[in-house]
């Protein structure tokens, strides 16, 4: 569904991502773990097409979307959640959930869609007219979970989901991710939380220097401590 | 709810109250005071227009001053009867010197003229993000300064236009006030402006969304530029005469404090900062020239004016960078109020219960 062809990002003259390769097939879950600075989150960025690729092709559904804009991006499906919960902070859960529809032209679709993840996040109804910064950490997390989903992506990246969050939580938004996957969606999770995200995924990537050390089944992954310790520093996180 | 109707009730308030106060000044103040009240409406044009801008894309403009100088010379140019044009620019380019146009086909093309060059620059200034944007804005303002000054077969150069027929008055400012009033919070509202705003506040996560975000800009630079062209037509019909340093920095900061003190991201904010900055003026003005209180003279300060301008923009800069009102609008203060006053009415009933 999703095929990176020996991409690489650059940043001036410093490469942070070296001719990597990899694939995501519908319906799976795959990960992409790796320690800070590996280039994850260049290659996710440069993917949906924020950040420019210096090398290489990506192909989306078959199509070549190497040099498309964002914009085209988004609407042909594919998404990105930015790292860090990038919800607009000063902006309300109703606005930010409109944005991630800013792609879309059908309103009724649109509308229809707010009042699903309503459903799916009542939390979020509750604070809809209040600005997001309002909000606890889990919570923008669903908020900018459910705003990447206002762009019915066919494939939704996520950027470390889990990142600053409480166990409590990052459990439940892996279980969230599960339903989705159950719905249908196919996901790339950026993770430094390996042993949670391989728990949940078909498939891992490992990232470290820009380059692609390691790629398998992801139960496989777990259970080999070596690879776990040699670039995951022990497996915990 | 219509966004055309929704944004109609909430300019309401504010066009409502300015109407009421212009009104009364029309009507009852004296010759001086009126020409102020039209200083405010025509600066408010200018800086509601620089809001369009700067409180929805991030980006701060030193040049929009620039957009009501060309709008001025082009109305200026094209009304100034030929007998005067003759005294003042015989060489006028491309046969400028022997047309003349009605006032209102002049202000329509000076219109027309200072949209298609905002849409130029604005194909520059939409590629470049932060600082360099700002400084590209800068750059913008100094050219077109130059060229007022330096093309002197169709500016007359430092030297002022004069004979322009004034066809404004105090209501006619009032009117555009209440237009640009409505324009800038219809775009501050709408999908456009929504997407623009979260841009500003997180650029990555609005590009990763899809968000257009130099198309928006473009949009919203030549959307601000149409509206600081009519504070440059009001500027130009008003007086009659016009020159270069109208258009410079003193107006340029004039209009900033003005922003930057009621808050750039609020249309609200802009006319609170407009009415207060106007204020502060007349009053600084006013101690400039050493007047008597209270039996005793002051002494002249002479720059009064300017210190003002500067102390407020350093003194909000410091204190207050998100200005009075920052992300509010007029009805969101009115809601919230509503709203804890309904919380606390909520409380005391249940507090009454136990």
């Amino acid at each position: 569904m999703l095929e990176l062809s020996n991409i690489t990002v650059q940043y001036g003259v410093v490469k942070a991502v070296r001719g990597v390769s990899l694939k995501v097939e519908k319906g799976e879950i795959v990960s992409l773990l790796g320690p800070n600075g590996a280039g994850k989150s260049s290659l996710v960025s440069a993917a949906v097409g924020i950040l420019p690729v210096a090398g290489g092709t990506i192909r989306f559904e078959g199509t070549d979307i190497t040099k498309k804009p964002a914009e085209t991006v988004v609407a042909m499906g594919l998404t990105l959640t930015p790292e860090g919960r990038r919800v607009f902070a000063d902006l309300s859960v109703a606005e930010n959930l409109h944005l991630g529809a800013a792609t879309r032209k059908d309103r009724d679709g649109v509308a229809a869609d707010i009042e699903k993840y309503l459903k799916m996040f009542p939390i979020l109804g509750e604070r809809y007219h209040q600005t997001a910064k309002t909000l606890s950490g889990g919570e923008q997390q669903m908020l900018a979970i459910a705003r990447s989903l206002m762009s019915r992506p066919k494939l939704l990246m996520l950027d470390e989901p889990s990142l600053g969050l409480a166990p409590r939580i990052v459990d439940r938004i892996f279980e969230l991710m599960l339903d989705l996957k159950r719905d249908g969606l196919t996901m790339l999770v950026v993770e430094q939380n390996a042993t949670d995200a391989l728990g949940i995924s078909d498939r891992g990537y490992i990232l470290a220097s820009g380059s692609l050390v390691y790629e398998g089944d992801a139960k496989a992954m777990v259970d080999s401590e070596d690879l776990m310790e040699a670039y995951l520093g022990s497996g915990v996180h | 709810m219509n966004h055309l109707l929704r944004t109609a009730r909430n300019s309401a308030l504010p066009i409502i109250v300015l109407t009421a106060v212009g009104t009364l000044i029309y009507f009852f103040a004296e010759a001086y005071q009126v020409r102020i009240a039209y200083a405010f409406f025509m600066n408010l044009v200018v800086a509601i227009g620089l809001q369009v801008f700067m409180g929805n894309s991030g980006v701060v403009s030193f040049g929009h001053v620039s957009f009501m100088g060309v709008s001025a010379y082009v109305v200026a140019i094209l009304t100034i009867p030929l007998a005067l044009k003759k005294t003042q620019i015989p060489d006028a380019p491309f046969g400028l010197g022997f047309v003349q146009f009605d006032v209102v086909t002049a202000i329509l093309i000076a219109l027309a003229v200072t949209v298609a060059f905002a849409w130029v620059s604005g194909l520059l200034i939409k590629r470049v993000s932060g600082a360099a944007g700002e400084i590209l804005t800068l750059a913008v303002l100094v050219i077109c300064y130059v060229v007022f000054n330096a093309w002197i077969d169709l500016t007359r150069g430092p030297r002022s236009l004069y004979g322009i027929p004034i066809a404004s008055s105090l209501p006619w400012a009032m009117l555009a006030s209440a237009f640009v009033i409505f324009v800038a919070k219809f775009f501050r509202d709408s999908e456009d402006g929504l997407q623009l705003r979260a841009s500003s506040e997180n650029m990555l996560a609005a590009r990763s969304m899809g968000v257009r975000v130099e198309r928006l800009r473009l949009k919203a630079w030549v959307l601000s530029g149409f509206l600081v062209a009519i504070g440059g037509v009001l500027h130009a019909t008003y007086l009659g005469t016009i020159g270069p340093n109208s258009y410079y920095f003193t107006q340029t900061f004039l209009i900033m404090a003005m922003v930057i003190l009621g808050g750039m991201r609020s249309v609200s904010g802009v006319i609170v900062g407009t009415a207060l900055i106007s204020v502060g003026s007349e009053l600084a003005r006013t101690l400039e020239n050493g007047p008597m209180v209270f039996g005793t003279k002051l002494p002249t300060m002479f720059g009064l004016t300017g210190f003002f301008l500067g102390a407020v923009i350093v003194l909000c800069m410091t204190l207050r960078r998100d200005g009075i009102m920052g992300d509010d609008e007029f009805e969101d203060v009115l809601r919230n109020r509503r709203a804890s006053k309904a919380a606390k009415a909520a409380a005391d009933t249940a507090a009454q219960a136990v």
